[in-house]
């Protein structure tokens, strides 16, 4: 059924209007993006005395809120942190939660730059697979393979704890992105980032749906964060535009909110983005039925 | 209530901007760790991390995670007891610990952990004559580093016994000399201690052939300072400190 004619006869009194897509989005995942690139860069910058001013002399490790989560167990129990974290990934760690606590993984959504790499990348694979794009493996396999993440999860904190080393940086295609010149990052790295790049093309954001383990951790904060995605059930005109544009897959149209442990807290699906009726899917702390 | 893209955006940049912000003015946000090790600039090891460079300062865990050596091998190595301060351990508190060695002529402190590391990890390092290594340690080089039929030779020989360290801990800490014991010049001692001790001021200021920069500052960074070795200010500084308590 055309979309107009949904619109009329199941909510007649519900205001549609055509879409300005916000850009703020963009906007801080282009800035994130940017300021992590020149970041990494700056290292071999500092080695060679031509650091640029004002921007952080930081390791990518440093930044990086994970490194916070792996070492809370040598924290625990002796008071320092595994090799190459610092103070600063703790309180970006503690940082993330208290996002995280509000809206969900927008660290994920907002700030992650391997997130945003692979939405680039996916946009080509958009242009190439047109509306089969992030569809192509079946949701009856595809919604036990979104839980491979928390074993790895579990792998990494187990092996990190075990070792006090960085083990998640032989396998982190995110390190590997940014600092694929440095001979720190190991061929298995490389490898996971080619298979990443490849699969995006396929399937939006691979990486954070089946391996990353800082999704996982965030991703359970979807069960009780305290704004979430809501639908009102009484103007939605079921066109199912919010399943469609939900990077992640998710039923946005069957609930009236989404608890779902993979949302990354984008707002696509809500009605400044992609839902034609206006106040039905918002990002509020309304109660509602959970998806 | 509900909020749009651009409130979230707004909230995340300033969680973010301003968390770093505020630890930044409480002093808490570190993106480095100020204890590394200077590296070799040139030679067959350029670009490591060089053990003659670790500090009093430095933990265990400083250590271990510059030169990737178990926290456990350097734990045991020095002989501290409880696991659960190896981490934290500093190599200063070695010279406290085994301050009557040093009485003896047998000095195990920062100087042997350096030892010890380059040792392990197969770099080289020019040590003090008096620079003594705990016998748990030579074992643990024994069975983990590549030394050669000199390097086990002469760690055999610059070892001392555990037990013995134990026991010259124990003595020091309840000695009734250890005000005496207590006047040995270590990394932490600076000038004025040497003044406190009974050292005039003059004699000291024959020794270095200068005047006292900062009563303050350990002999160790003057030495640095100037480039010379500790023990050639140490030695005969000591001496002066030894006539003063006769
Ligand atoms: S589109 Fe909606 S449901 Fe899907 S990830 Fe984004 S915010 Fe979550």
């Amino acid at each position: 059924m055309p979309q107009e004619m949904l619109n009329k006869s199941s909510t007649p009194t519900a205001r549609t209007r055509k879409k300005t897509r916000p850009w703020y989005r963009t906007a801080v995942q282009s800035f994130f993006f940017i300021l992590v690139a020149l970041i990494s860069l700056n290292q071999i910058l500092k080695e060679a005395g031509l650091a640029i001013p004002f921007l952080s002399e930081a390791s990518l490790h440093a930044i990086c809120p994970f490194g916070g989560v792996v070492s809370i167990y040598k924290f625990a129990t002796v008071g320092t942190f595994v090799q190459k974290i610092h103070e600063s990934s703790f309180i970006l760690m503690f940082i993330a939660f208290m996002l995280a606590v509000l809206f969900g993984p927008v660290i994920c959504g907002w700030v992650c730059p391997f997130g945003t790499f692979q939405e680039w990348v996916g946009k080509l694979g958009k242009k190439i697979f047109k509306k089969k794009y992030n569809q192509l493996i079946p949701n009856n396999f595809d919604k036990y393979l979104r839980f491979i993440r928390y074993i790895i999860l579990l792998l990494v904190i187990y092996k990190t704890a075990a070792t006090a080393k960085l083990m998640f940086q032989d396998v982190d295609p995110y390190y590997a992105l940014f600092n694929f010149w440095s001979d720190e990052v190991s061929v298995t790295a490389l490898i996971v980032l080619g298979v990443t790049i490849l699969l995006s093309l396929f399937v939006e954001r691979p990486w954070c749906k089946y391996a990353c383990p800082y999704g996982a951790v965030l991703g359970i904060f979807n069960l009780f964060r305290v704004f979430k995605i809501r639908r009102n059930s009484s103007t939605c005109i079921n066109c199912k535009a919010c399943d469609r544009a939900c990077p992640m897959n998710i039923s946005v149209s069957t609930g009236a909110a989404v608890l779902n442990h993979q949302c990354i807290s984008c707002m696509k699906c809500t009605s400044e983005n992609t839902c034609p009726v206006e106040g039905t899917v918002e990002l509020s702390i309304r109660e509602g039925k959970n998806v | 209530m509900k909020l749009k893209s651009i409130h979230v955006a707004v909230i995340t940049l300033v969680f973010i901007f301003g968390g770093i912000a505020l630890t930044s003015l409480l002093g808490m946000w570190k993106t480095t760790n100020d204890k590394i090790p200077a590296k070799y600039k040139d030679g067959e090891f350029a670009g490591q991390y060089n053990p003659a460079d670790i500090r009093g300062s430095y933990t265990f865990n400083d250590i271990s995670n510059a030169f990737e050596i178990p926290i456990e091998d350097l734990g045991k190595a020095f002989g501290v007891e409880d696991p659960a301060k190896y981490a934290s351990f500093q190599c200063k508190e070695l010279e406290s610990m085994y301050a009557l060695l040093a009485a003896e002529g047998k000095e195990v402190g920062t100087g042997s952990v350096r030892y010890f590391v380059a040792l392990y990890k197969g770099l080289p390092i020019e040590v003090e004559e008096d620079t003594y290594l705990p016998k748990t340690a030579v074992e643990i080089l024994k069975a983990k580093a590549k030394l050669t039929e000199e390097q086990i030779k002469s760690i055999e020989k610059y070892s001392v016994a555990l037990p013995e360290v134990s026991a010259a801990f124990s003595v020091s800490a309840s000695s009734p000399e250890n005000a005496t014991a207590d006047r040995i010049i270590k990394g932490s001692t600076t000038f004025k201690d040497l003044m406190d001790w009974g050292v005039k001021k003059e004699a000291i200021e024959k020794i270095i052939n200068d005047k006292i920069p900062d009563p303050g500052k350990t002999i160790k960074d003057y030495s640095s300072a100037k480039g010379l070795e500790f023990s050639t200010l140490k030695e005969p500084l000591q001496k002066l400190v030894d006539t003063v308590k006769k």
